[in-house]
């Protein structure tokens, strides 16, 4: 332990960068400056994810700072050896803490996403934006759990299909049947709520 | 590779946000701030207890508590299978005196 908080401190602009691993096991020994850097490298791909599925900025800041706290608390438990990596883990607590404040707070209705507050042409391509959105998470708040998640990360992660099974914790056959079958079920409940294509909510 | 047109049309219609430097700082500020802050720590044995204790009983509680009370009380006061013997001219005396009738079934 002592010997990696002293690389982590040796390890200015020119060194290497520390991996996860080293950072958690500084984070675990107590260093800030260890878990910030931790933080800094994953925290926005994190903010976006979190920010796609449940819709506004102010719900992705809270759950990305629950999911930060988490790894402070869990980081001397954490297992380099296990089988998850732990941007994986991390990208499995941020859906997963998204998903939960999604089902506890559902989203504004369509009718309020849409009022149109300011008129100007930015002002209205923001609302229409949002209003896609809302129709989007909406629909997919209608799908299964493990579908929705599985599209959650599909769409939103910006993460590869092998990455997307490792955070589920399935094969890469499993992933792509269960995506499949969330892609078909996302398709109906598209159509249930009346989009069947670009044009309509473009 | 052509890409299904529910996967163009979703990612068309959910770009990804603009994250700026400042909100990723502001939002790790935040968490540094709630690690300085006392954590909650988890409930001990005796604060339950406690905590049991000073919950407020249901109205017929302490009633039904004496009721129980007593009915072990005098549930223990109740001769057992041994003491037979001592029923038995009790039992002879009633049938003596209760006048022979069928009983209906």
């Amino acid at each position: 332990v002592v010997s990696t908080i002293n690389s982590l401190r040796q390890d200015n602009g020119d060194q290497p960068e520390c991996d996860d691993d080293a950072l958690l096991v500084g984070t675990a020994a107590g260093d800030r400056k260890a878990f910030q850097r931790l933080m800094e490298r994953h925290s926005k791909p994190m903010l976006a994810l979190s920010q796609r599925v449940v819709g506004n900025a102010h719900d992705a800041d809270e759950v990305v700072q629950e999911a930060f706290l988490k790894v402070w608390s869990v980081a001397e438990r954490w297992d380099p050896d296990g089988k998850a990596t732990f941007s994986t883990w991390l990208y499995r607590v941020v859906l997963n803490g998204s998903l939960d404040r999604l089902r506890r707070a559902p989203m504004a209705s369509l009718d309020e996403a849409s009022e149109i507050t300011d008129p100007t042409p930015s002002s209205l391509d923001q609302t229409l934006a949002r209003q896609r959105h809302k129709i989007i998470v909406q629909a997919m708040t209608r799908l299964p759990a493990r579908q929705q998640a599985a599209l959650s990360l599909h769409y939103f992660g910006e993460i590869s299909g092998p990455q997307v099974a490792d955070v589920l914790d399935l094969s890469l056959s499993a992933c792509e049947a269960l995506l499949a079958r969330g892609k078909k079920a996302l398709r109906k409940a598209l159509a249930d709520l009346g989009i069947a294509g670009l044009g309509d909510i473009l | 590779v052509i890409d299904d047109p529910l996967d163009v049309f979703v990612r068309s219609a959910t770009a990804t946000p603009d994250l700026s430097d400042r909100r990723v700082q502001t939002m790790m500020r935040g968490v540094m701030t709630r690690l300085d802050q006392p954590q909650q720590k988890d409930p001990s044995w005796t604060a339950a207890a406690w905590r049991i204790l000073r919950t407020p009983l249901p109205r017929y509680a302490v009633q039904m508590l004496t009721a129980a009370l007593f009915g072990v009380l005098f549930g223990s006061a109740i001769p057992q299978s041994g003491d037979r013997g001592q029923q038995q001219p009790l039992v002879s005396l009633i049938s003596a005196s209760a006048p022979s009738q069928p009983l209906g079934f």
